[in-house]
């Protein structure tokens, strides 16, 4: 199984696409720091007028981890794409390239194979989000160095630069949890296609639609939409409330599990009983 | 060595083997022949697990193949159509990477011998998207023998391959089957090939056995095609008759007739015999009868 694993992680990261993902990662955030360092004091201040008018404003607000958390914000819309890029490719780029039956005839049963490839997906996917966290940490305190974060949300929280470290890091680990789910379903219906565009745009296009239904907020769907995945991938930003909603993240975290497992079994329902015929 | 029992495979409404069984010896070279859509490469695939029968029984080594276990595989070594390998990784590591999955000892050294004796030593280092579809074909084959399989199962080989690239893949399995003790189970449309290498064959017709059997005696017992140029039809139709030969065709051609006669091939020497004693000059024989001819009939009469 370690062997499994080992080889479908070489398979990914020998793939030039793998590194388009942390190229443009790369790029969001280097574009982003460049236009917060050169235009940064003029977008806070217009920001902050108001508080300004009522509250003495000591100290860098424009600091890492303000940065760090905007990053978040606009970062997630992008990162499912960069998953499916190379966890929609797992089976189905392999079934499109005729690749899949140099893995399926080796003594490893389907659910080895199966097992592997997913555990490999989710490496690349944590893989993804830790080489943000690191840069827009460990670049953004080289820039822009620390201070007190500031965030609107129902309330102003102010937390001091010794109280957020821990916020992001739970915030980080609920969001990869999250992006597990976006993996999970680019994996299963990679099992479903005989090409990687696929898994692709059809993540895409449940993300969107699921999005579009639930920013409509169409009656219908209230009573199952605390069950829908995607309701739950904001909730990172509740670990930047005084008081965090403990109870609604335990939820959020159970019904993410919940798809998590649910994609892995149809995925491995369908490969299981499919003829391999590429 | 090998055993189907019965094997059928139904795509929907679609029969695409049905009521198949075959053998394969231990040392066989064992040939597939059967137009497209014949069920050949769906009986390999079923074979490897890539597929499942709908019914009947799968035995390798006297054991039953399940369709769950996979550990059966880690004696066999495939080839499957055109050799897909790992485009961005090159050949040498291709080698190392399949060889770590089935546990292969003494892995680098084996790597590099296999990589000499297929011919791509000097070009171990490069991607395999840099290979011609002939060099895939001799990886493909490297990594189907680099565990050391029992048997292994070949599905058109050479196809996509220049003349010259069919014969050194030809030589290659040869060797392989003789050097290595390889059982082996190829198919293909060449069917030339399957007749200068394979000793027993079967032929599929719209997923059904046509006929199996020692390659030899499959060309042999059966009627043929003889062309011969001769000095006189004079009692031509009595001699057929009394070798149980018939004519087909005559033709003059300047002072000698050409005839061309359906007989078997063990007749060839009483026929010459024959003529002889009956004052015919026979100045050609010329057996046209070829696994192709006898190919084509058996398929049509399905």
């Amino acid at each position: 199984m370690y062997n499994l694993i080992q080889f479908e992680l070489v398979k990914i990261f020998r793939k030039p696409r793998t590194y388009i993902s942390f190229l443009v990662v790369f790029l969001i955030i280097i574009a982003f720091f460049f236009g917060m360092y050169y235009e940064g004091e003029k977008l806070i201040s217009f920001v902050t007028q108001n508080l300004e008018a009522n509250f003495q404003l000591e100290g860098k607000i424009i600091n890492v981890y303000l940065l760090s958390y905007l990053l978040m914000n606009i970062l997630w819309i992008h990162i499912p794409i960069l998953i499916c890029l190379v966890t929609g490719d797992l089976i189905a780029g392999e079934a499109s390239k005729g690749t899949l039956r140099l893995i399926m005839t080796r003594p490893y049963s389907r659910f080895q194979i199966y097992l592997s490839k997913y555990i490999a997906g989710f490496i690349y996917t944590i893989m993804l989000i830790l080489f943000m966290f690191l840069l827009s940490f460990g670049l953004g305190a080289l820039l822009f160095g620390e201070g007190d974060l500031i965030v609107i949300r129902k309330l102003i929280n102010i937390f001091s630069s010794d109280d957020v470290i821990w916020r992001f890091a739970y915030a980080y680990g609920f969001g990869i949890l999250s992006m597990l789910v976006v993996a999970s379903l680019s994996f299963m219906i990679s099992s479903f296609t005989k090409n990687a565009i696929g898994p692709i745009v059809g993540t895409i296009a449940i993300l969107i639609g699921l999005n579009v239904i639930t920013a409509l907020g169409m009656s219908l769907l209230s009573p199952i939409a605390p069950y829908l995945f995607n309701v739950h991938f904001a909730k990172w930003q509740y670990f930047f409330d005084f008081d965090i909603e403990w109870n609604k993240l335990y939820q959020a975290i159970i019904v993410q599990l919940v798809y998590i497992f649910l994609f892995f079994f149809i995925g491995f329902y369908n490969f299981n009983k499919k003829d391999i015929h590429t | 060595m090998l055993e189907l029992q019965n094997i059928n495979k139904n795509f929907g409404d679609f029969s695409a083997v049905e009521g198949l069984s075959l053998k394969v010896n231990k040392g066989d070279v064992y040939g597939f022949l059967g137009p497209n859509g014949a069920g050949k490469s769906t009986t390999l695939r079923m074979i490897l697990g890539l597929i499942k029968p709908t019914s009947g029984e799968i035995f390798f080594k006297g054991n039953k193949i399940d369709g769950k276990s996979k550990s059966y595989l880690k004696d066999i070594g495939s080839l499957i159509e055109r050799a897909e390998m790992y485009e961005s990784i090159s050949a040498q590591d291709n080698l190392r990477l399949l060889g770590k999955l089935s546990n292969v000892p003494n892995l680098n050294s084996k790597v590099d011998d296999l990589l000499k004796e297929v011919g791509l030593f000097d070009r171990r280092k490069s991607k395999v998207k840099t290979f011609s579809q002939g060099m895939k074909q001799r990886l493909g084959i490297a990594q189907a023998v680099l565990h050391e399989p029992n048997l292994l199962i070949l599905d058109e080989p050479s196809n996509g391959l220049d003349p010259q690239g069919q014969i050194d893949m030809r030589n290659l399995i040869m060797k392989i089957n003789k050097e290595r003790d390889i059982t082996i189970i190829i198919s293909s449309h060449i069917l030339s090939e399957i007749e200068l290498m394979a000793n027993r064959m079967i032929i599929l017709s719209n997923g059904k056995k046509v006929v199996e059997g020692e390659v030899q005696s499959l060309l042999t017992e059966n009627d043929m095609k003889v062309k011969l140029k001769i000095s006189s039809v004079l009692n031509l139709e009595s001699l057929c008759n009394k070798l149980n030969s018939s004519i087909v065709s005559i033709e003059k051609v300047d002072e000698l007739y050409e005839v061309e006669l359906q007989m078997t091939f063990q007749a060839i020497p009483d026929l010459i015999a024959a003529f002889n004693a009956n004052g015919i000059n026979v100045f050609q024989v010329n057996p046209i009868r070829s696994l192709e001819e006898y190919y084509i009939k058996a398929t049509s009469n399905v």
